[in-house]
């Protein structure tokens, strides 16, 4: 008797758990796993403009493979992430640790690393839009001061994609600083003190205690900035007007993706990019979560 | 930081590059949603209450031609009590994504703007609400707009759309600049030698100024000396990028371009040519009727020196403009098509159109009314685009089977006008792409 009363007690605890998260499942189920599933179906698909299909089988992954502008995108979007997650992980790491020292104005420095984390994308793009222009842009009057030929910066091959890059980490390190900045003040002031009274140096304290102590975090910040950079879009798709020269050569395959769905209205085929695109993504955090044990810290 | 919460906000972001794929017509179908929740209750009281408007949704790109919807509306329900017009404008860089994200959840406007590039696709997918038996009842007539409007929105015989304004494409030039270099001003019998010797002259002046825009243009650009060489670049399935007569149509804006005579082409992707040639740093640009709207702006520089003049004649004697027009279309899921068509019905006619020329912002389909807004521009010879249309346009090329034959050309023909490959490699890329 006493045991049902218990059961009963429990199963009610247990509705009302469900109960309390059936909003929040029922939106990632209507928008986010309903998606994932359309799109892997899509992808064995001809859908053509408004919705019209055909059955395609494997159609739409064979055409991918032969599609040298598809590999050309993968490429470029490679070249972001081994220009972006470095620069945006280690700069934040340093500005983390400098924004953690007593000293005056810390709090508006901080603030002024975050400004481009709460900033539109548009804003930030029309801004260093005019900054790159090549023929009134402020870039080149500064370069013209060290004595450097002028660029157009956003037009020319292998510049674009650099710029790209940079107004990426720009935008990226903020956020990054403040997620390293909160693990680094977790950590307990005696490991320092005991440092300090055994004479470590600054530098020595840096790599020492808190680059080992924070290691979850950074964890964390590399591999969603990596993830977030193979997906990356809306730098490109506001930088570089549709019509320029050096679209080819910045595209992501997140911004060809796009152009195939929603500009040449082939969504079957944008689908089996997305699916790539994914298992990609998978298989690179997988590795990341393996190789994890090998240098994150969790206690 | 919990390890477990790293790995479920990892899992999440892997899983949202798919998530991305569906994140717009997810967004936008709960946009078109919440458009349309208020046309619910709206019809179920038509029901009940006839007195109550019938509401009409009416999507455009936004442009200066704001004023004149806003204008017609005030207008048309003032005649029609039993009709409401909500305009819905969208920039134009999301009109096409939103507008077919609409008709594929079949939440679109009633009726909304088409152009030429999309007709085929729109009048193919059958969304398109036929409009011949509407046409053939009411008052309009076709033969009141230019034949290559009426057959840009003909589909197999169909007619899907009636046309509002259409565009032809002209040369303006800058005076100061011309009687700097001492040359007299493009009249009609100017060449193409003509203009190339005018812009050397130009160029020679320095400073920064140089003769033309020569980069790489459709509509105000290569298509013109395209068509005027007797060239072609579409038809059916099939491209023209192969037939010399084409090549050349492209080769003589290369060659200004070799020669020095233009800003290059990344200059102009980064700064627009019509920016350049207000900003007065340019003699001449290929420039549409409607952009007489910008040049004598109070932005322009060049307004009251400016002028237009008709396009050279190529070499074999010829010339040719293309000409291209938006059109109001209905869609064939709209509740009421016969409000629908009253409202298209009204902006086709001489009120409408009366209007649109007299406040100057683009021709009026209504071939009566075209000087009205000619008239808008006393200062400027805009007849010439009005002669354009009648003796040697060119309907706006389009392809139903290749979508992206014009991102195709542009991305090689971009490498032309950039001097890294020659016409001739250019046109083999793109026909071992389309052929």
């Amino acid at each position: 008797m006493r045991k049902k009363g218990h059961n009963t007690q429990k199963r009610k605890d247990m509705a009302w758990g469900y109960g309390m998260i059936l909003p929040l499942f029922l939106g990632l189920a209507v928008f986010y796993f309903y998606p994932v599933v359309k799109v892997i179906y899509d992808s064995f698909f001809n859908v053509g403009a408004f919705d019209k299909r055909t059955f395609a089988g494997l159609e739409n992954y064979k055409n991918m493979i032969a599609d040298a502008a598809m590999w050309k995108s993968l490429g470029n979007t490679f070249l972001y992430v081994a220009l972006i997650v470095p620069f945006t992980v280690i700069l934040a790491l340093i500005l983390a640790e400098l924004l953690n020292q007593k000293m005056k104005g810390r709090d508006v420095f901080r603030v002024i690393y975050f400004i481009p984390t709460v900033t539109m994308t548009v804003a930030i793009a029309m801004m260093w839009r005019w900054i790159f222009n090549g023929d009134f842009g402020i870039l080149n009057h500064i370069v013209g001061w060290f004595g450097g030929s002028s660029h157009y910066w956003l037009s020319e091959k292998p510049i674009a994609l650099i710029c790209v890059g940079v107004v990426s980490v720009w935008m990226g390190v903020g956020l990054n600083m403040i997620i390293l900045l909160a693990g680094i003040q977790g950590i307990s002031a005696s490991y320092y003190e005991a440092a300090k009274i055994d004479g470590a140096s600054p530098v020595r304290r840096f790599f020492s205690i808190t680059v080992p102590l924070i290691t979850p975090s950074l964890f964390f910040v590399l591999t969603t900035t990596l993830i977030s950079t193979l997906q990356i879009f809306d730098v490109i798709y506001m930088m570089i007007a549709p019509k320029s020269t050096a679209l080819v050569d910045t595209q992501s395959v997140v911004m060809y993706f796009f152009r195939n769905a929603f500009e040449y209205s082939k969504k079957g085929y944008a689908s089996a990019i997305a699916v790539l695109l994914f298992v990609i993504i998978m298989a690179i955090t997988a590795l990341q979560m393996k190789l994890q044990r090998k240098w994150v810290n969790y206690d | 930081m919990k390890k477990s919460i790293v790995f479920i906000l990892a899992a999440m972001m892997v899983c949202s590059c798919l998530f991305a794929g569906c994140a717009v017509p997810g967004n936008t179908s709960t946009d078109t949603a919440t458009q349309s929740e208020p046309a619910a209750p709206e019809a179920t009281a038509t029901a009940q209450t006839p007195a109550e408007p019938v509401e009409i949704h009416y999507a455009y790109w936004a442009s200066p031609m704001d004023a004149f919807y806003a204008e017609c509306k005030t207008a048309f329900e003032a005649s029609h009590p039993n009709i409401k017009i909500i305009l819905e404008p969208t920039a134009w860089t999301e009109y096409w994504t939103k507008l077919e994200t609409a008709t594929t959840g079949g939440s679109v406007a009633d009726v909304f703007h088409m152009n030429g590039v999309n007709i085929l696709k729109y009048a193919d997918g059958g969304v398109l609400l036929p409009l011949n038996d509407y046409i053939g009842n009411s008052s309009v007539d076709l033969n009141n707009y230019p034949k290559a409007m009426n057959d840009m929105y003909n589909y197999k015989g169909t007619q899907f759309g009636i046309a509002m304004d259409y565009d032809t494409i002209g040369l303006w030039y800058n005076k100061t600049l011309f009687d700097q270099a001492g040359i007299a001003y493009p009249t009609s019998d100017w060449t193409w030698d003509d203009l190339t010797e005018a812009a050397a002259a130009i160029t020679a002046l320095g400073n920064d100024i140089y003769g033309i825009a020569a980069g790489f243009e459709e509509q105000a650009g290569f298509y013109n000396t395209v068509f005027a060489n007797g060239g072609w670049l579409v038809n059916g399935d099939t491209f023209g990028f192969d037939d010399p007569n084409t090549r050349a149509g492209i080769q003589c804006w290369v060659d200004l371009m070799k020669a020095g005579y233009s800003p290059s082409e990344a200059s102009l992707e980064e700064n627009a040519s019509y920016l350049q040639f207000m900003a007065g740093k340019l003699g001449m640009i290929f420039s549409g009727d409607w952009m007489a709207a910008y040049y004598s702006s109070a932005d322009s520089t060049v307004a009251a020196v400016c002028d237009v003049a008709e396009l050279p004649l190529m070499s074999n004697g010829a010339r040719a403009s293309v000409i291209h027009g938006k059109a109001n279309c209905i869609s064939a899921s709209s509740a009421h098509p016969d409000e629908a068509w009253a409202w298209v019905e009204y902006l086709a006619g001489a009120e409408a159109n009366k209007r649109l020329g007299e406040m100057g912002i683009a021709i009026p389909s209504y071939m009566e009314y075209s000087s009205l807004f000619f008239a808008s521009y006393p200062q400027y010879n805009m007849s010439i685009y009005s002669k354009a249309a009648e003796e040697y346009s060119y309907t706006y090329p389009a392809s139903l089977a290749r979508p992206d034959w014009m991102d195709i050309v542009r991305t090689e023909l971009q490498k032309a006008f950039s001097l890294q490959v020659t016409v001739d490699q250019a046109c083999d890329a793109i026909m071992d792409q389309l052929g």
